[in-house]
């Protein structure tokens, strides 16, 4: 391989001009609809008391009584927690409605419901492509973004958050079109249990905080062993709900930092191999280990935060898992009682 | 930080944040998804740099750990998931060089490029990535052992 050819190839690697403009204008869109937090927070309240003028459960499809555990059957065993009607908004043309939300506060998902109330909607309805236009965030999703309202200007927790939105299109009628949020956060570090919800409407695109705190009852488990897993940290406790885990570590030490004035979003402090090495197990009441997968994180450096500084792994929960069935947890052989 | 400063970086450094994205994503539509966020995050955080290398640098390093976040999600995983988004990996046909290079796990596919092609040293590599310099070395001489095997066959 020549050098020349390899500069020539990444040369190749281009978007067009169309694109990149198209990207930046959904960075303006985004950065334009920026409110100061105290807006936000008076706006959260009026969205709250629209909330509770809703009362009445819509319509959904024929035959099917909860689209999440339709979708989820995990969400099944979680039934009761289902919060219904959530939130309306009616332009005169269309009315969509937030029909159900389950959340532990790190998984949220939800339903959302589009139906046309006159001809100009049903037109609406039939032909709105849920595009990159009116999506805040991410132009992957089909119209929504829903992200934690972490404020301006603080130091942010070590939250990393990943959303998309799903057309349900098997039920797309002339008049009706459904949609499935899924949001999922690394942890609950964030500022505030308020999701920002942007959505269409034939005026144009509008937003809501909905409240994400959810009822999925959330079990906090201290973890105690003198013997620590790893050089670099010591767990200290587990969130567990029937939607995810997150394991809580302190670090012994910032590994590495970045010299200032670098101002990186993140700051890996531990050395790659911790991160590649780590081995984790659910340990189960009739002796089963279920090995668990997610993300590692740490929280930025200068938020001395005083509880936990690394999120040790952190995921949606494995699936056909009983949390109450869970016995302990081994992080690299450490054996933690979980009961 | 004001927009028309951040519209500077955004046209003097896409290209970059675009490649190093492309090369993490393997997809045109995830790609730009990232760039986007990155440039989102910079209007967010409002991150002060004393040059434009310092911003670049910025830049490179929330590229990767926003395709390094995606990339750990669960649903991202699912094949499912890609192809109800009609998500494809973007075909590299004649093109034995880069398709090398595609193929190469991320955590030397990302030294190669900002070595060879953006001209970094492995010191400031390693600075911004936080690893060992001696990793990057190590990653390179590794990389380029790998993409001299696949071009021959």
């Amino acid at each position: 391989m020549k050098k020349t050819d390899l500069i020539n190839q990444f040369d190749s690697i281009n978007a067009d001009e169309n694109t990149k403009d198209k990207i930046w204008n959904s960075i303006s869109e985004k950065s334009v609809n920026a409110k100061p937090k105290l807006v936000r927070k008076s706006f959260i309240i009026a969205a709250a008391a629209a909330c509770l003028l809703v009362c009445s459960m819509p319509v959904v499809a024929n035959s099917i009584k909860s689209l999440l555990n339709e979708k989820y059957p995990e969400t099944v065993v979680m039934q009761e927690n289902i919060q219904k009607a959530v939130y309306e908004s009616n332009d005169g043309h269309v009315k969509m409605t937030v029909d159900e939300l389950l959340s532990d506060e790190m998984i949220v998902l939800m339903t959302v419901h589009y139906e046309a109330i006159d001809e100009k909607g049903k037109d609406w309805i039939a032909n709105h492509k849920f595009e990159s236009n009116i999506a805040l965030i991410s132009s992957r999703n089909a119209g929504f973004g829903i992200v934690p309202d972490m404020g301006d200007n603080t130091i942010i927790h070590g939250v990393n958050v990943s959303y998309n939105t799903e057309e349900l299109t098997e039920y797309k009628t002339d008049t009706e079109r459904w949609f499935l949020l899924h949001y999922e956060a690394s942890s609950r570090d964030y500022d505030s249990a308020q999701g920002k919800f942007a959505y269409p409407m034939t005026t144009g695109v509008e937003t809501v905080f909905i409240d994400t705190k959810g009822n999925v009852p959330v079990k906090t488990i201290e973890l105690k062993k003198d013997e620590v897993p790893s050089e670099y940290y010591t767990p200290t406790h587990i969130e567990l709900s029937k939607l995810s885990f997150v394991i809580y570590a302190m670090q012994h030490g910032v590994y590495e930092t970045f010299s200032e004035p670098y101002h990186y979003g993140s700051r890996w402090i531990l050395p790659d191999e911790e991160y590649e090495k780590i081995a984790c197990f659910f340990v189960m009441e009739n002796g089963e280990k279920i090995e668990l997968e997610g993300g590692m994180n740490s929280t930025h450096p200068d938020e001395k935060n005083n509880y936990s500084d690394l999120v040790l792994l952190s995921n949606k929960l494995p699936e056909n898992i009983d949390i109450e069935t869970i016995v302990g947890l081994e992080i690299n052989g450490v054996y933690y009682d979980l009961t | 930080m004001n927009s028309i400063e951040i519209k500077r970086l955004y046209e003097k450094y896409f290209d970059t944040v675009y490649r190093i994205c492309f090369l993490y994503m393997k997809n045109e539509a995830d790609a730009a998804d990232i760039v986007q966020d990155v440039f989102c995050r910079m209007i967010k955080r409002s991150p002060v740099f004393d040059s434009d290398e310092k911003a670049k640098a910025w830049l490179i390093v929330t590229a990767s750990n926003c395709c390094k976040t995606l990339l750990k999600k669960w649903w991202y995983k699912l094949t499912e998931y890609n192809e109800a988004m009609g998500k494809e990996k973007t075909e590299m046909s004649d093109n034995s060089v880069l398709t090398a290079v595609w193929e190469l796990d991320k955590k030397y596919s990302l030294p190669v490029y900002l070595y060879y092609y953006e001209g970094y040293k492995t010191a400031e590599i390693a600075e911004i990535l936080n690893e060992k310099q001696s990793t990057i070395q190590t990653r390179l001489a590794k990389a380029r052992e790998l993409l001299r095997l696949e071009l021959e066959e």
